[in-house]
């Protein structure tokens, strides 16, 4: 072979090599394309699971752990005690849920006259069982002091001489009324008295809500000095499906079951109502001892009805403060 | 023989598997575009997706280049389907109203 030949095989020889080297680069980067992209994609499947598996987490959560159910109830049964005079649509409860979160939104109604009106908005979030953000939006235009103190409640036990209601002037404007409207009315009372006596005085009228006397109502504080706020319980029969009053042969013993479980979750009870504390163990041992009697009531009527009521029991009634007022739609 | 057709269909396969990814990560996306706005895009397209990439990713079993991906498509689909049936189950406990 002479040189000639030589140098053509080599140089055939090292085109072939380039041939196979490219081929062998393009494979590299080939299986470097396919495995960044594996990567990406189990990122992305990855990120994408993230949002799917906290749901999943969330609704075992409220399945199995603090159930959606319990936290509705002690919501519902809290504001029925705590709120005078309201009521709840529980099947009208707006229930969602977001990541380790849950949204309970609905509404609350005031008996004024013989209709329920919208009173509040209620926009409760969960962060898994505790409230974590609490948001009322009121209808009403004469809304009860939205910070409790211990002088400023509209229903004030016979002992509690720390008043700052000006009695006279809701007197007046009791009477300044028309004749047409409905009204509800706060009245304290001078002495404690039973439900049953309650109404049996004032016949004409709608007694809606009892306020009990729990023991702390005297000054309006617990034991360790924290100030709380009237409860008690709604005195008319109601057969909405899912009130907790339903039923009931009687209401005051409802009331006391209502305490008992509001007791087991006194942390979230006290977030959900308007009042600073509740002290339940406390007002729950006093109730037992003494007995569930009342020392101020809720009622509604015509204005006319509860004007004459409320002279008639003069010698009982010792305060009054007029709450919502709406045009006639009593039908009895 | 089979070999032999199987290794010309390759490329097929690997495609397919790659396709059963995608739709399933793009399954995955509605679900939670559904889960974060509340928005329940129609469950039609949910189905479409389920019928579309769940054949494309048994289809990429059939070749080992392609399995992984194929595996990776079906657990997907898997982990959508026990999600449906967790969150419907859960559902009716977590939430007492018709």
């Amino acid at each position: 072979m002479d040189d000639y030949e030589k140098l053509i095989a080599n140089s055939k020889e090292e085109i072939a090599n380039i041939k196979d080297q490219s081929k062998f680069q393009k494979a590299i980067k080939r299986t470097i394309f396919t495995s960044k992209s594996k990567l990406i994609f189990a990122t992305l499947t990855m990120i994408l699971l993230i949002v799917p598996i906290s749901f999943m987490l969330t609704l075992m959560y409220y399945a199995f752990g603090t159930k959606s159910t319990t936290l509705m109830e002690v919501a519902s049964k809290t504001l029925y005690v705590t709120e005078p005079n309201t009521s709840l649509e529980e099947i009208e409860f707006d229930m969602s849920f977001t990541p380790f979160s849950m949204k309970l939104a609905f509404e609350q109604y005031k008996r004024i006259g013989a209709e329920d009106y919208k009173a509040n908005t209620y926009d409760l979030r969960f962060f898994l069982g505790g409230l974590s953000k609490k948001e009322v939006t009121t209808s009403l235009e004469r809304v009860a002091p939205k910070n409790p103190t211990e002088t400023n409640p509209w229903l004030i036990h016979p002992e509690n001489r720390n008043l700052e209601m000006d009695i006279g002037r809701e007197w007046r404007v009791l009477d300044g009324l028309p004749d047409e409207t409905v009204v509800e009315a706060y009245i304290s009372f001078y002495d404690l008295m039973t439900v049953k006596e309650v109404e049996d005085a004032m016949p004409n009228v709608d007694v809606v809500w009892a306020a009990v006397d729990t023991g702390v109502e005297k000054t309006n504080l617990s034991k360790d000095g924290k100030v709380v706020s009237p409860i008690g319980y709604p005195v008319q029969r109601d057969n909405s499906t899912w009130s907790p009053f339903r039923d009931s042969a009687s209401n005051e013993e409802v009331f006391k079951d209502i305490l008992k479980t509001m007791e087991n979750h006194e942390e979230l009870a006290t977030a959900i109502s308007s009042a600073k504390n509740l002290a339940l163990p406390e007002r729950i041992a006093y109730i037992n001892k003494h007995g569930v009697k009342t020392y101020g009531v809720v009622v509604t009527g015509p204005k006319k009805d509860v004007l004459t009521s409320l002279e008639k029991m003069n010698n009982i009634v010792r305060y009054l403060k007029v709450g919502e007022v709406k045009l006639w739609n009593w039908s009895r | 023989m089979e070999l032999v057709t199987l290794k010309r269909f390759e490329k097929g396969f690997v495609t397919a598997g790659w396709f059963g990814v995608i739709g399933g990560l793009c399954l995955l996306l509605l679900l939670n575009i559904t889960l974060l706005t509340n928005i329940y895009i129609t469950t039609k397209n949910l189905f479409l997706f389920i019928y579309l990439t769940a054949p494309l990713s048994v289809i990429a079993l059939f070749s080992k280049k392609s399995r992984s991906l194929g595996l990776w498509g079906l657990s997907i689909e898997l982990f959508i389907i026990i999600f449906t049936v967790i969150f419907f189950g859960l559902g009716w406990i977590v939430t007492p109203f018709p």
